[in-house]
């Protein structure tokens, strides 16, 4: 199956792309597909994976918080960002 | 619309306006400005980024949410993202209730809720440079 990943500010200019398309495993889920995300963006690894308020990553699924053991389905949109800063 | 996110300036009247009624007896408002300086620097401008899609989603979650835990009538939460220069808007956050009191409150509340989880980034352009701001971590930026 096929999922979109997308990467928003300080990741969007580490990684050097907005977004792409991978295909993944049937079922996979969010936090196995941060590992495939780390192998293929070394950039990645110094970042801190966590899912408390000290994560210096967080993770949506269509446009939802989501926590690392959901599976995805195709189709799913993921995006990586770091911890939001508006107001 | 009571949850935007924009590029435009934004216009308090026609908020006001979208958030009035004859019950509400009390309306408070909370704007947010671009300030000169920031942790000893000086603030030449930001820069907003967006995850546009989730970040109108996130505020009406939160509106929904306030709706619930507060007795007020209603709330309205506007984003700006951009460019922005010192003194502009940044965020608009209005509570509108019968009394004064549930009304700051709920607009306290849906502040502190908008800054710790709607998709929005700011970099800081200051004369020492630009800084990504990641919760309280000023990170220089490329």
């Amino acid at each position: 199956m096929r999922v979109k990943v997308r990467y928003f500010a300080r990741f969007r200019s580490l990684i050097g792309i907005g977004e792409e398309e991978l295909e993944v495993p049937d079922g996979i889920r969010i936090g196995e597909l941060l590992e495939m995300l780390k192998e293929r963006h070394p950039e990645l690894r110094n970042e801190v994976f966590a899912q408390d308020e000290d994560a210096d990553v967080n993770v949506s699924r269509n446009g939802r918080y989501a926590s690392f053991d959901e599976p995805l389905d195709d189709g799913d949109i993921v995006a990586l960002f770091p911890p939001v800063s508006g107001g | 619309m009571k949850c935007r996110i924009t590029r435009d300036a934004f216009d308090i009247s026609e908020a006001v306006r979208l958030i009035s009624s004859p019950r509400a007896g009390g309306i408070v408002i909370f704007l947010g400005k671009v300030r000169n300086e920031s942790h000893g620097r000086k603030v030449l401008k930001l820069i907003y980024e967006a995850y546009e899609d989730m970040a109108v989603a996130e505020m009406e979650r939160i509106r929904e949410e306030g709706l619930r835990k507060f007795p007020i009538e209603d709330m309205l939460i506007w984003h700006r993202y951009g460019e922005l220069d010192v003194g502009e808007d940044t965020i608009l956050v209005i509570a509108s209730g019968k009394h004064r009191k549930e009304a700051f409150e709920a607009c306290i509340w849906a502040v502190d809720e908008v800054k710790r989880r709607v998709p929005v980034w700011k970099k800081e352009v200051t004369d020492e440079g630009a800084f990504w701001i990641e919760g309280g971590r000023h990170i220089r930026a490329g």
